[in-house]
């Protein structure tokens, strides 16, 4: 009788933790592509996610200059937030994808970051209970190269950062929003720092590459957009990275050299100080800006104007 | 005072009041759907100033004044020292549609030319 009732009662147990499992489970393509997004599974030795390197705390960027991937390895570039996505024209800091689906799968593959061939991903996320009902459900098919794409890519479009300091400010004439520096730094960042020539639109970015001078062929060597359309004029140029949430995503640049935003700002004040002879360097960048000390930490306060309350709200 | 003296006068202010003070009619907010199911929003303000925001986010910020039926505006993407004009058309109380007569700036040119809003309802306290 008593090992019945323990039998009954193991039953009932694992009926109500099956219940809340599958409660638990994804329903629509946002919430699977979350799912996966941290996930190790989607690396070869289930130890790296996506979130590993794109991390939420940090607006989905990470805080050491290159990101460590499988077994200790170290990439190349520093890693870009994930988030304000949606109206990106290219991704990478080459551009190398068009859009978020075709994104979405490189750092899977990338020996470097996740080193898994995404068709051994697919087919270990069909061997998977929980993803081959999941997906079936979302997408009415197992998982595939390109569902996997879209859950991924779907997760990402949702992260959008419109809620800051900057925005309340122009968007409900909330003067109390920024600070009085802010607002000088916005009006340097379209006047004197001249950043608006780059740095524009809905986040702060274009779809253009630039060199921005950190690239001299012997110590700064990486190539940049030139790698990918072969072209020497595109050598040393790379994407203009997005200020959304930009004081949460230290280091910057392409290969994170500059620890504080502040190194950011002095550098585009006066770059010949920092880097002596780059190569095919913008000539928008070939006089130094005359920015104060005053002025350039009214920048940099307009920068941390554009952090989303998401993020205020925790710390 | 010689009238003579005084209509030059008036028409004076008059001119300088239509450069300065932008009409009431376009004062507000006004909104529109793009292609690509984004939300742009537009404010003109009465002291001249002026956003555009996409999906929330702030795009961009200039300036403007109204000549008769004409905008002139100038935002700092496309040069803060030059105005692209295009014609006002308030085709119904709460629907404007705009025009380029002269604009330059590619990028803005695409993004303003032909292109219908409507105004905002003020959002309930």
């Amino acid at each position: 009788m008593k090992s019945c009732a323990w039998g009954l009662l193991a039953l009932g147990a694992s009926s109500i933790l099956g219940a809340v499992f599958k409660a638990d489970e994804p329903t629509d393509k946002v919430a699977l592509g979350k799912r996966l997004f941290f996930d190790p599974i989607l690396s070869r030795n289930r130890t790296v996610s996506c979130a590993s390197c794109h991390r939420e705390e940090f607006a989905f960027a990470d805080t050491s200059a290159v990101s460590v991937g499988v077994f200790g390895r170290s990439g190349n570039r520093n890693t870009p937030s994930a988030m304000n996505v949606r109206l990106q024209a290219n991704f990478f800091w080459d551009g190398r994808a068009a859009t978020l689906e075709e994104q979405a799968l490189i750092p899977i593959a990338n020996p470097n970051e996740m080193d898994l061939p995404v068709e051994v991903a697919v087919k270990r996320l069909s061997r998977n209970e929980m993803y081959r009902a999941t997906f079936r459900r979302v997408f009415g098919e197992l998982p595939t190269k390109t569902n996997l794409a879209r859950a991924l890519a779907a997760f990402q479009q949702t992260l959008e950062t419109p809620d800051t300091p900057f925005d309340d400010w122009r968007m409900n004439d909330n003067e109390t929003a920024v600070s009085e520096s802010a607002k000088r730094g916005f009006a340097l960042f379209n006047g004197k720092a001249n950043c608006v020539q780059c740095h524009f639109g809905a986040n702060f970015n274009n779809a253009e590459f630039r060199n921005i001078g950190l690239f001299d062929g012997k110590t700064l060597t990486d190539s940049g957009r030139a790698a990918i359309t072969k072209k020497t004029a595109d050598l040393g140029k790379f994407k203009i990275g997005p200020l959304r949430n930009v004081a949460l995503t230290a280091p910057y640049m392409h290969n994170g050299m500059f620890k504080t935003l502040a190194q950011v700002i002095a550098y585009y004040n006066d770059p010949d100080q920092i880097v002596a002879n780059p190569i095919n360097r913008d000539p928008l960048l070939n006089k130094p800006l005359g920015l104060t000390n005053s002025e350039m930490k009214d920048l940099e306060a307009f920068l941390q104007s554009l952090t989303d309350n998401r993020f205020r709200y925790r710390r | 005072m010689n009238t003579v003296f005084c209509w030059p006068l008036i028409c004076l202010a008059f001119v300088v009041v239509s450069f300065i003070q932008p009409p009431e009619t376009l004062v507000g907010r006004w909104q529109q759907k793009t292609a690509g199911g984004n939300t742009v929003v537009t404010v003109f303000r009465s002291d001249g100033t002026n956003d555009i925001f996409i999906n929330g986010k702030t795009f961009v910020s200039g300036k403007y004044y109204i000549r008769q039926d004409t905008l002139r505006y100038a935002d700092p993407l496309c040069n803060m020292a030059y105005y692209g004009t295009y014609k006002l058309d308030f085709f119904a109380p709460d629907s404007l549609r705009l025009t380029v007569l002269e604009d330059t700036c590619r990028g803005r040119r695409r993004g303003f030319d032909r292109v219908t809003l409507g105004r905002m309802k003020p959002a309930k306290p």
